[in-house]
């Protein structure tokens, strides 16, 4: 028991970014990816989405991949907070690119500029991108 | 130092295989130690073990599975990226294929927790993809 | 933080992405495809909003892949060969890779 409490204090200490910056249809890369993330975060590590370039747009409400026999992202990413992963962000320059806002989005975001967002990047131990 | 290498795409279509190969080789060379090779998405098809590329051209599974007996590199292909693509773990293939392995010596199959027990105890993790 | 580009900056946007996203500090590395992008051309499009401090690696073995002689390149680059490439994982963290 100790011990498991110990490997949870010491995994902790990694943070994992998840970069989602291309569009997630039509192939199951994106969902895949995403079962990466939940995994990390069943492991405790310390998990954080992130949407930018043209990725931001799988955050849009009213998806219907299942038109085309795809499956649905937006509950995979509902799941993500039950799997305690609260850090999900949007780089700002790429929502602005978009001209899209935080209310036509599925799940709730932080919109962080790139600048602050490569400091970010840069104390993470492992970027995961697909 | 610790390293994992992920690989994301099938060999042959994508140089990620062969990038990874290259690096592989130099990062033992230099001493350090790779942990895993852990085949996601397309990757999968790294293990197949029933690839016959002509007499002329690399045989990158084989040169896989000599990297296990060499070097004693754990090679690990996810189970869920394996099963969408036809590469059925051996319990499963007997029942519902009729046949043993789908995987070249030196591989086995196992879930995303390995990537993880990977991502925790590597110092870096490194990832080859399309 | 080290990135890894494998595409050409016109066959996908990661190049150009990378380079705005990259800061002092941070290293570029190409491979792959990606060594067409450190053939000068004129104008230099990719690389114009490159900041300082920010190194560009190629991977050597991928010039010689590809037919790409040196004296082509942008002067700024800086080569590797595989074991550079482990150094540069040794020595930089994290690892992104921008597909």
């Amino acid at each position: 028991m100790i011990l498991i409490v110990i490997l949870r204090l010491v995994n902790k200490l990694k943070t994992i970014f998840f970069v989602i910056d291309k569009p997630i249809h039509g192939n199951v890369c994106s969902q895949e990816f995403l079962d990466i993330a939940l995994m990390a975060a069943a492991f405790d590590l310390h998990v954080i989405v992130l949407f930018e370039g043209d990725g931001v747009n799988a955050l849009l409400k009213n998806q219907q991949p299942e038109t085309l026999g795809l499956k649905q992202v937006s509950p995979v990413l509902s799941a993500l907070s039950i799997y305690d992963i609260n850090e999900v962000l949007v780089e700002k320059e790429s929502m602005e690119l978009w001209r899209l806002s935080p209310e036509q989005f599925v799940i709730p975001v932080t919109s962080v500029p790139r600048v602050e967002l490569s400091q970010q990047l840069n104390s993470a131990d492992v970027v995961f991108s697909f | 130092m610790k390293i994992s290498v992920q690989i994301n795409a099938s060999p042959y279509q994508h140089q990620a295989a062969d990038t990874a190969w290259g690096f592989i080789q130099a990062a033992i060379a230099a001493g350090h130690e790779v942990y895993r090779v852990f085949f996601y998405h397309d990757g999968v098809y790294n293990a197949a073990r029933d690839s016959r590329p002509p007499s002329d051209e690399r045989d990158i599974v084989k040169r896989w599975s000599t990297l296990r007996v060499e070097h004693n590199v754990d090679l690990v292909v996810c189970v869920s990226s394996a099963q969408r693509r036809g590469l059925l773990e051996t319990s499963v293939a007997k029942k519902v294929a009729g046949y043993e392995h789908a995987l070249a010596d030196g591989f086995r199959i196992a879930g995303l927790g390995l990537l993880m027990e990977a991502v925790i105890d590597s110092d870096r993790h490194i990832t080859f993809g399309e | 933080m080290l990135f890894i580009i494998n595409k050409s900056a016109t066959q996908s946007h990661a190049l150009s992405d990378c380079v705005k996203k990259a800061y002092a500090g941070d290293v570029i590395l190409l491979i792959e495809h990606a060594v067409y992008s450190v053939v000068e051309i004129k104008p230099p499009a990719v690389f114009q909003a490159l900041r300082e401090n920010v190194s560009v690696c190629a991977l050597q073995p991928d010039l010689l892949v590809r037919g790409l002689d040196k004296e082509r390149c942008y002067d700024f680059l800086e080569y590797v060969d595989y074991s550079g490439f482990v150094a540069l994982v040794e020595n930089n963290k994290p690892i992104r890779s921008c597909f």
